[in-house]
């Protein structure tokens, strides 16, 4: 037989070979039963009754960090209550909750940059059908702190996971998306009653703003020297903590001011790194201490908290002639430097976030930034 | 070798056929191209897929799909090409060969290459692979997995002590959105639905206070993974109950099973050693001035009843016992060095761990008797040439 032939009929032998493999390999069955593979005894069994909260240490997980990171966050809003509205007392994840009647309306924080995803699983809850990508674009149509946000909605039939439902519900969402985190108002009862606080619902979230103080608008013109116009706290004055009077850093090489931020004392952005930013943020009171912090910022990249162990375990760094943590963590959203340093009256948080890259590249930096910080 | 008819003369029969491909050194060659084209590409996806991916990609694959063209074609995976290698290597190299003096050579080559295809076989059927990590003076006599996952069912058996029925990861871990499981056995008295599961994901609470999963992509660095499901409990005579279980849980989820408390949880792999090892020293010197460790050593000891025995684990110097493997794999906390520091060993447990030491000595006896044949030929054909 010629060679031509054999090696074509080889050839086409294994490739029948191949080709049944494949077969196989493409079986799947969507619904297998699972048998127990191994047995094994232990003396010490886990431990029993545990909730979510402990089994996955989730303390806030979702609604922006732990308890303390709530209630400063909701402390950072101001809002006007419509006439015949109600407040009810905030939950996990409803950072400002309201209600007339039966219809419910709140605030809380979502995951970031997760807006089509978010939309639509509240419009399943509506037994409506999922929009897609650009529909979802086209509902940008408003705004909500002053940012772009979305604007939807829904009627239908709700069933919420919590077991509240309406057989002919109305559901009104705006939805704003932040650096690293979302804000939505919700408005949710029977669609007649809905319809009836429309034109509260849209006082009430044309009424929301950030609580900062006055002089915040002001800083550009300051040259990060002091705080404008803004009141400083009375209380533990001449305790000898450091304070944020007069404040004042060397900046960087390369580092340039960003624009002002609600909420932000300075911003900074290193040339060449354009999506890194660096910034310093004051709260008053304690800011829900450090573990707290620290365990928002790992949380919002996507990693697992951090023990106390871990936090005890952190390195540090200089700042107001104090030794403070430095938290230096990477995760699938980006990275994270950052530490904090509680002042008289009030917290400071210095941050940086951004991606790996960016991160490792201005790490000294930063550490440098926080070292130069001093009052006066 | 192939034949083309039968022995009567007649054309070939099925089985001949099949016997020629098999045995045909042509299917030799395609097969080892097919595993150079393999090799290329998987160590290349290691840098976009990471190392755990490209490995699951294509070495442990039967096949693997290429995009060409927006046609997506299968490849085979050097699971299915090494298979195949094997059953030609047999029908070919032991079956079909001339078995006389002057082949003797190469089939002793060909076992000592059947036994190191052996040996992967087993390796990846039955070895396993964790770690251990203690502070000096702790004593473990488990190892955990990188990678490999398995729900766990606690039955209580008395004072404290819970009896584990343990699904391996094996069964869930190809599922897609969509697909559900069934864990259903006879010693179990309820049966566990797997409504969903996720590769990688994060517990959240919504806005309405429920517990949920959030997906997210399958990360390049498998650590980075931790997967999760939602699960459904149903008891003869209860009403179901609905959980959440992930990898990087603290606790697992405690449920009511007919008035007994059993616990059920999703955690990596946990296996038992035959004996306990305690961490007596763990020692990290650096070269001066700079970060590099110049020694990096845990000295420990086995203890089994009343024997304790002593082991210093180096790198590059691994503690071996009874077909376990134990070697330094890393330390820490690395970020503040001047604090207590713990040892991380890698537990390795491969039955055939030296056998492909064996096989290459098997494979290093047959060539070089090969050798031998054919240089005496060569001398003898010399020799004959000089005098003739």
């Amino acid at each position: 037989m010629e060679l031509g032939v054999i090696w074509r009929k080889r050839a086409c032998a294994v490739a029948r070979v191949l080709l049944m493999g494949l077969a196989a390999g493409a079986c799947h069955d969507p619904e297998p039963t699972l048998g127990v593979t191994r047995v094994r005894s232990t003396p010490d069994g886990p431990e029993l009754h545990k909730g979510p909260e402990e089994r996955f240490s989730m303390a806030g997980r979702g609604g922006g960090g732990a308890q303390g990171g709530e209630r400063d966050i909701a402390s950072f809003f101001r809002w006007e209550v419509p006439d015949g509205w109600e407040t009810r007392p905030a939950q996990p994840l409803r950072l400002i909750n309201l209600a007339a009647g039966e219809v419910e309306c709140y605030v809380s924080q979502v995951s970031g940059n997760q807006s089509s995803s978010n939309l639509n699983r509240w419009r399943g809850q509506m037994g409506a059908e999922p929009l897609s990508e650009a529909a979802i674009e086209e509902l940008l149509v408003t705004e909500l702190f002053g940012r772009p946000a979305y604007r939807m909605d829904v009627d239908g039939a709700y069933q919420g996971m919590s077991g509240t439902s309406w057989p002919d519900a109305r559901m009104l969402t705006v939805y704003a998306d932040f650096p690293a985190f979302a804000l939505t108002v919700k408005m949710i009862g029977p669609r007649e009653a809905v319809l009836a606080q429309a034109a509260a619902f849209a006082q009430f979230t044309a009424s929301l703003g950030f609580n900062v103080g006055d002089g915040a608008e002001g800083q550009d013109e300051h040259a990060g020297h002091d705080h404008g116009d803004e009141p400083h706290p009375t209380g533990a004055a001449g305790t000898g903590a450091p304070s944020s009077e007069n404040l004042a850093w060397d900046e960087p090489p390369g580092w340039q001011r960003g624009a002002p931020k609600t909420m932000r004392y300075v911003t900074y952005v290193p040339a060449g790194q354009p999506e890194v930013e660096c910034y310093i943020t004051l709260l008053q009171g304690d800011g829900g201490g450090l573990m707290a912090n620290l365990n928002r910022w790992v949380r919002q990249i996507g990693n697992p908290s951090l023990s106390e162990g871990d936090v005890r375990a952190l390195p540090r760094i200089e700042l107001l002639g104090s030794e403070v943590a430095l938290l230096e963590s990477y995760g699938m959203d980006g990275g994270v430097l950052g530490t904090m340093i509680p002042l008289r009256g009030e917290v400071m948080f210095i941050k940086m976030i951004g991606p790996e890259t960016g991160l490792r590249a201005e790490r000294e930096n930063f550490i440098a930034f926080c070292g130069s910080l001093r009052n006066g | 070798m192939s034949t083309n008819k039968n022995k009567s003369g007649g054309p070939p029969s099925v089985f001949g056929r099949i016997m020629d491909t098999a045995s045909s050194f042509g299917t030799t060659c395609i097969i080892l191209i097919f595993l150079m084209v393999l090799t290329f590409r998987g160590t290349y996806a290691q840098e976009e897929l990471g190392l755990v991916a490209a490995q699951q990609k294509y070495f442990d694959s039967l096949f693997w799909m290429v995009e060409v063209l927006s046609l997506r074609i299968p490849m085979p995976g050097a699971f299915l090409l090494l298979v195949l290698l094997a059953i030609n290597l047999i029908c070919g190299g032991i079956l079909r060969i001339r078995r006389t003096g002057a082949t003797l050579g190469i089939l002793i080559t060909h076992f000592g290459m059947l036994f190191l295809l052996a040996a992967g076989l087993v390796s990846y059927r039955y070895s396993d692979r964790g770690f251990v990590q203690f502070y000096p003076g702790e004593i473990e006599d488990t190892y955990t997995s990188f990678h490999l996952a398995e729900i766990v069912l606690s039955e209580p058996i008395g004072d404290g002590a819970v009896r584990e029925h343990l699904i391996s990861d094996d069964g869930f871990s190809s599922m897609r959105p969509g697909d559900q499981a069934t864990v259903a056995d006879a010693e179990l008295p309820f049966e566990l639905i797997i409504d969903r599961y996720y590769p990688n994901c994060r517990p959240q609470r919504d806005a309405e206070g429920e517990l949920r999963l959030d997906g997210r992509p399958f990360e390049d660095m498998a650590s980075g993974n931790i997967s999760g499901m939602i699960v459904t409990l149903q008891v003869s005579g209860q009403e179901a109950q609905h959980g959440v279980l992930w990898t990087g849980e603290r606790h697992p989820w405690t449920v009511d099973v007919n008035g007994e408390p059993w616990t059920i949880g999703l955690r990596r792999r946990v296996y038992d050693l035959p004996w306990a090892v305690r961490l007596e020293k763990f020692t990290k010197e650096e070269h001066p001035g700079v970060s590099m460790p110049r020694v990096f050593a845990s000295d420990v000891t086995r203890l089994q009843g009343d024997v304790e025995q002593g082991f210093h684990i180096a790198m590059n110097e691994p503690m071996r016992y009874e077909g376990y493997m134990l070697s330094q794999n890393n330390w820490g906390p690395q970020h503040r060095p001047d604090g207590r520091l713990w040892s991380m060993l890698e537990v390795s447990r491969n039955p055939s761990d030296q056998w492909p030491k064996y096989a290459c000595y098997v494979i290093a006896v047959g060539l070089f008797l090969h050798m031998l044949r054919k240089l005496r030929l060569h001398v003898k054909r010399q020799t004959k040439a000089r005098t003739a």
